[in-house]
């Protein structure tokens, strides 16, 4: 896509990605995967983060290396989604510092840990309900867009050219999870499947460095676990994102993620392969159950 | 996941794929922007109201619905600024009548007073409601629902405040005449109009300017909602989290939306105060009933939507002028507790007077509406286009051949939500 090229100067402009290249694709594959093909490294330094006198994370470190598929386990309550709200700018952490590709993270707002170009999906769906898919999808890319006000009561000229150009990124995303058909609905009559993978085109459209992915597959059953995990591969593989993933289906976190982190009680218990994770004594007890095979 | 998406997903890896490659096809109406008037239907009556609206000076001689349309025209341009911070930004106020204040007085200083032309001090009238807008946006930062509706109505009675005491500019308890201001713009005098012959009252031609600017806002209002910052504003709306998360800064937009909002409550007070020709601070426009009012017009027309505020507009200023107009034909002659419902000479007993019936018609409907139709005749408007007429007249035939329900999917339920 001619129009993708202008993208990819544009937010090594802002000052986005800075780490390596991993496991781009060339850049005449598939339509989507020009437009973003580096993935940020994260670095989470002895993060700790305490409410009301009750510790959720307690001295967490752990790199990402960029363009890495990372899994992140641990039972309900460990601080996963906490860690992930530290990353995103929603909490402030208590002590630590957090980087994102050597940029310092912590005490940055969301929005301005959103134009470093961090995306994320959350646990318990965050979508705009009373807007169509389409515009939804319009909304992660707010940060690559420049229409103002006044530009946008003007419309021809620069506001419509962006809408033209930004719709035409978004529905090569809609086209790829399959929300065609319902591109035009409001996401708030759509079925939970589809929800969940809006809020994932909502973040792949915002031509992340690094996508943190809160339970993707959640209720979904073993076909869409399926498809998603083969579409998250995808996009780790061929446009290079760095992806951190919170989920509780061990079985597809083992498949997919490069690396783990298995997490208790906002403890790190163990940081490494898949193997070695599940097999960890600890991570056993904790979480997986001593009949877990 | 639909089946299509993985093999599309494949096909990114075999290098090639030529459904991805036929992308964009025209067939996909996602890929286009969001079309000023979508649909066929919208634009032809669109066309239709504006060319009534055109006309009906020339045709209908009458000043009295002038001067009412007038108004209508005055509450839909400010409407259509409080719909954009309400329904589109989902911030409530009910200070916005103290914006149309604050453009009242810019008017009567700047354009009666010191005898500025019309481009000077309409213009102005819209900075001066933005600053202000500009002050009070911060505090629905730090305050959100009830709390910012208190806040806004507490500006509200420091408006009347300082129109009642800094009388050097608006003078004060006794008021200030604003029938002076200009009101040329260019070759055009909308005091004296005429055109292609034809000549205008002063209240044509208010009624010109005043739908003018409706016809303004609604362009505005348009484009604002239909691209990147009033997209930005339903998002902080619906969840500002999730919004902030996007890049998308709650504060900015919340503040911007204010700031919008008040310039057009501000321009629509400045033609309201030409209209009226004198102000007084005791003038119902300071009254919490005229905040409320703007609040309903929304809430009938329909909330999120720049029509919805031009319908509710025109429904309630042209309803209770109707019934105090019309009243004595009905005579509402049903007698309760031995009264007559409205004694329309105010000679006989009844339990209104025309005036106290239509704020209570007006009750009733904003009570009605929020409990029955929270959608607002817009929603109507969408049913109607959704099939549920179709559906009505389908589930009736079907009812008349004996079944309650066709065996296929009542159109409406396809409706969009």
């Amino acid at each position: 896509m001619s129009s993708s090229t202008a993208h990819k100067s544009s937010s090594a402009v802002e000052g986005g990605p800075s780490g390596r290249v991993a496991r781009a694709a060339p850049s005449h594959e598939g339509a989507a995967s020009d437009s973003f093909s580096r993935g940020g490294s994260l670095k989470i330094s002895n993060v700790s983060f305490s409410v009301g006198g009750i510790t959720i994370l307690d001295d967490v470190s752990f790199e990402v290396k960029a363009g890495e598929l990372f899994g992140i386990i641990g039972p309900n309550g460990a601080g996963k989604s906490s860690l992930f709200n530290c990353i995103s700018g929603i909490y402030l952490p208590t002590e630590g510092q957090i980087h994102l590709s050597d940029k310092p993270i912590v005490g940055r707002r969301p929005t301005a840990v959103a134009k470093l170009g961090v995306a994320r999906t959350f646990q318990n769906l965050a979508l705009f309900n009373n807007l169509n898919v389409s515009d939804n999808l319009m909304l992660g890319r707010h940060r690559l867009m420049r229409t103002g006000y006044l530009t946008a009561a003007l419309w021809f000229g620069r506001a419509r050219r962006e809408e033209v150009k930004h719709r035409l990124e978004c529905a090569e995303i809609i086209e790829l999870l399959g929300l065609s058909e319902v591109a035009k609905l409001p996401v708030g009559v759509l079925p939970y499947g589809a929800q969940k993978r809006v809020e994932l085109g909502r973040a792949l459209v915002s031509e992340p460095n690094l996508l943190l992915l809160d339970e993707p597959v959640a209720g979904m059953n073993d076909d869409e676990t399926e498809q998603m995990s083969n579409l998250l591969r995808n996009v780790s593989q061929q446009l290079g994102i760095t992806i951190v993933l919170v989920e509780h289906d061990v079985h597809m976190v083992q498949q997919l993620a490069d690396r783990v982190c298995a997490i208790n009680f906002g403890q790190v218990v163990v940081v490494g392969s898949p193997a070695e994770v599940v097999t960890h004594p600890t991570v056993i007890e904790a979480y997986l159950g001593a009949d877990w095979s | 996941m639909s089946s299509s998406s993985a093999p599309q997903a494949k096909g990114e890896q075999g290098g090639h794929d030529a459904h991805l490659d036929a992308q964009p096809s025209p067939q996909h109406a996602q890929l286009k922007p969001i079309a000023l008037l979508p649909g066929l239907d919208t634009k032809f009556s669109t066309l239709a109201i504006a060319l009534i609206i055109i006309f009906y000076p020339v045709l209908a001689d009458n000043d009295f619905w002038t001067t009412v349309l007038v108004s209508t025209g005055v509450f839909a341009a400010a409407a259509i600024g409080l719909n954009l911070l309400t329904g589109y930004t989902g911030q409530v106020s009910l200070g916005h009548a103290a914006f149309l204040t604050v453009g009242s007085y810019v008017a009567a200083y700047f354009g009666a007073t010191q005898g500025l032309w019309m481009i000077v001090w309409l213009p102005l009238a819209g900075v001066f409601g933005a600053a202000v807008g500009a002050i009070i946006g911060p505090f629905a930062l730090r305050v959100k629902g009830d709390y910012l509706v208190v806040i806004s109505l507490a500006l509200l009675f420091f408006t009347a405040h300082v129109v009642r005491n800094w009388e050097s500019v608006t003078g004060g308890n006794d008021g200030i005449s604003t029938s002076g201001a200009d009101l040329g713009l260019g070759p055009l005098n909308f005091a004296d109009l005429r055109i292609f012959g034809h000549t205008f009252t002063r209240e044509e031609g208010l009624f010109y300017l005043a739908w003018i600017m409706v016809g303004a806002f609604a362009l505005i209002a348009r484009n604002v909602v239909r691209s990147r910052p009033g997209r930005a504003m339903q998002a902080v709306r619906d969840r500002d989290t999730a919004a902030e998360v996007l890049g998308v800064s709650s504060a900015q937009y919340k503040i911007a939306a204010f700031v919008l909002s008040s310039a057009m409550a501000s321009a629509a007070g400045a033609v309201l105060a030409v209209h009226q020709r004198f102000l007084t601070p005791t003038e119902p426009l300071l009254e919490l009933f005229v905040s409320i009012q703007f609040v309903a017009i929304i809430v009938v027309g329909g909330v999120a939507t720049v029509y919805g505020a031009i319908i509710g507009a025109f429904l309630l200023t042209v309803l209770p002028e109707t019934i105090k107009t019309y009243t004595h034909w009905f005579d509402f002659n049903i007698p309760i507790w031995d009264k007559k419902l409205v004694s329309s000479s105010g000679i006989e007993p009844g339990l209104f007077n025309p005036g106290s019936f239509s704020n209570f018609l007006f009750g009733l409907l904003l009570v009605v509406f929020l409990l029955l139709s929270p959608q607002g005749i817009a929603g109507w408007i969408r049913a109607v286009k959704g099939g549920a007429i179709q559906s009505f007249w389908h589930n009736l035939r079907g009812h008349l051949r004996g079944r309650w329900f066709q065996r296929g999917e009542p159109a409406a339920s396809r409706s969009r939500a």
